[in-house]
């Protein structure tokens, strides 16, 4: 059976086409029949209300009653009305060599409405027509020339069946790289509209920040080092001024990840070893895991690039953590590093739920999460962190079968 | 002993305010200057041993600044303090993020 399910139009449109060449056929080896035969008005009547029964039986087995019998046991149903039919148009023609001409005709439309066991139905139907000829008057010439063309034919229509949908898939393929492309395209130039766009509201809201923090800080210190401090401001000094510069220090760090994200820190650059960032980072993660959930790493000792070797850690923990929050409690996380061609890859990869389509086509954008508690930086820093290294970023993934978060990075000068 | 000369230069009041009050109660002699113009001046009549600036300023950039800085004054710490560094700078310039966090900047200072 040939995988034709995933072009069902195409090839409906194309079967549709042959049968109906067919059709215009069929009357005409019928017309040729009964004008071998017109002398006899009997076989001409056996003739006429044979071919009547055949098309009306091909008709209502190839539409309405397709549906109730299902596709195989229809096709197997008409592939028997075929035969019957062929052998009493044989039988009563004398087996001539017009009547015979059925036969290749009805071999050849057996691949078309795409069925199991064709080959099988086509011998079948020959075994049986020859035998019926050859026990009633055929010559064995005859039977053994139209046997062989029949073949012939239903094998020429496969091969041209495949060849067609060959083309099809290889054109729809075509298509889904396309249309691939042209998303990710459009998700690059959006991400880079957001890292501008936040690169410039960092830059706004770091400079008062600045001094707000070191201002609370201050005011902090202060009120803690002051003995004779008014009992009316201890509040202030034990949960008011704490609390603010908690919550300064969180606006704070968020505008840092949003500054990764946009790739602010472009300065200090050193050669570090990436293996021993990624091992730090994996000892963090795994205070993260569950008690049945593992982590599983093939670290490469000695992977020496240029570069923020702390930053490149934080992306192999973001991806961690990410992944971990998607398994289930007995799922499993894989971490790899190793050299691989010109440069050094990263590799994070989980048995979890994996991700929906329209979630990976925004999977990078800051504040985009589908966690309720998440912010939506992680991968956000990821994505800006791997572009300051020059690296690209690759997902595969299946929902329900796990995602593979693929870093690539070039070794330039290291 | 000789209070350890500081000179910081950002074109945000608040953020010279600050660093400063800081740094004095650490003991430390400060001067400020609101842009790379001013800092020059300065500089006429006050040698650092440290200068801290910010990068986006009116005129001249901090980059620039601690460039003419180090070629003038080869053992003065320059340490560049931006809310956002869109270019590499010198090696020798070290970098601070703002906000920044104090005891770090003052580890780098002393």
């Amino acid at each position: 059976m040939r995988e034709l399910h995933s072009t069902p139009e195409a090839l409906g449109a194309l079967a549709k086409r042959i049968l109906f060449t067919a059709q215009s056929f069929a009357i005409a080896i019928t017309i040729a029949t009964i004008g071998s035969v017109w002398a006899q008005p009997r076989i001409v009547g056996i003739i006429l209300t044979i071919f009547f029964l055949e098309s009306t039986a091909n008709w209502l087995l190839a539409v309405p009653l397709k549906h109730r019998l299902g596709h195989d046991l229809s096709e197997g149903v008409r592939t028997v009305v075929n035969t019957i039919s062929h052998c009493v148009i044989g039988i009563v023609c004398g087996w001539s060599l017009v009547s015979w001409l059925f036969v290749p005709f009805g071999a050849s439309l057996i691949a078309v409405p795409v069925v199991h066991h064709g080959h099988r139905r086509v011998f079948s139907m020959l075994t049986v027509i020859v035998t019926c000829a050859l026990l009633t008057g055929g010559t064995a010439a005859d039977a053994l020339v139209f046997a062989g063309i029949s073949l012939f034919l239903h094998y020429m229509v496969l091969a041209y069946l495949d060849l067609a949908t060959n083309l099809i898939k290889e054109r729809e393929r075509t298509n889904l790289e396309l249309v691939a492309a042209r998303h990710a395209a459009i998700a690059h130039e959006k991400l880079a509209g957001i890292g501008q766009l936040a690169a410039g509201v960092v830059h706004e809201i770091n400079n008062p920040m600045t001094f707000v923090t070191a201002g609370i800080e201050d005011l902090l210190e202060a009120l803690r080092t002051d003995p004779d401090l008014p009992e009316r401001y201890h509040e202030y000094r034990d949960s008011i001024i704490v609390d603010t510069a908690d919550g300064i220090r969180r606006v704070n760090s968020i505008v840092a990840d949003l500054r990764r994200f946009a790739r602010g820190e472009r300065l200090v650059e050193s050669s570090f070893d990436l293996a021993e960032e990624v091992t730090v980072a994996v000892r963090i993660a795994r205070t993260q895991l569950g008690s049945q959930q593992t982590l599983t790493t093939a670290i490469e000792p000695g992977l020496y690039m240029r570069g923020r070797g702390r930053e490149l850690g934080q992306v192999a923990l973001n991806l961690m953590v990410n992944s971990i929050q998607s398994i289930d409690t007995s799922g499993c996380v894989h971490v790899e590093a190793k050299r691989e061609g010109d440069g050094l890859t990263l590799l994070v990869k989980d048995d979890g739920v994996g991700i929906p389509p329209e979630v990976v086509a925004r999977l990078f954008e800051p504040f985009f999460t589908t966690r309720a508690p998440g912010l939506g930086l992680g991968l956000a820093v990821v994505h800006g962190i791997v572009a300051a290294h020059a690296g690209s970023i690759d997902v595969q993934t299946t929902p329900g079968q796990g995602a593979t978060f693929r870093i690539s990075l070039p070794l330039v000068g290291a | 002993m000789e209070p350890r000369r500081l000179l910081i230069v950002d074109d945000e009041p608040a953020i010279l305010r600050a660093l400063e009050r800081s740094f004095r109660r650490h003991g430390f002699a400060v001067r400020t200057a609101g842009n790379g113009a001013e800092a020059l001046e300065i500089l006429e009549s006050f040698t650092p041993d440290v200068v801290i600036s910010d990068f986006k300023m009116h005129g001249m950039t901090g980059g620039e600044l601690l460039r003419l800085i180090g070629a003038r004054f080869p053992a003065t710490r320059r340490i560049l303090l931006s809310g956002f560094a869109p270019e590499t700078t010198d090696d020798e310039v070290a970098f601070f993020a703002k906000p920044y966090e104090f005891v770090r900047l003052l580890e780098a200072c002393r």
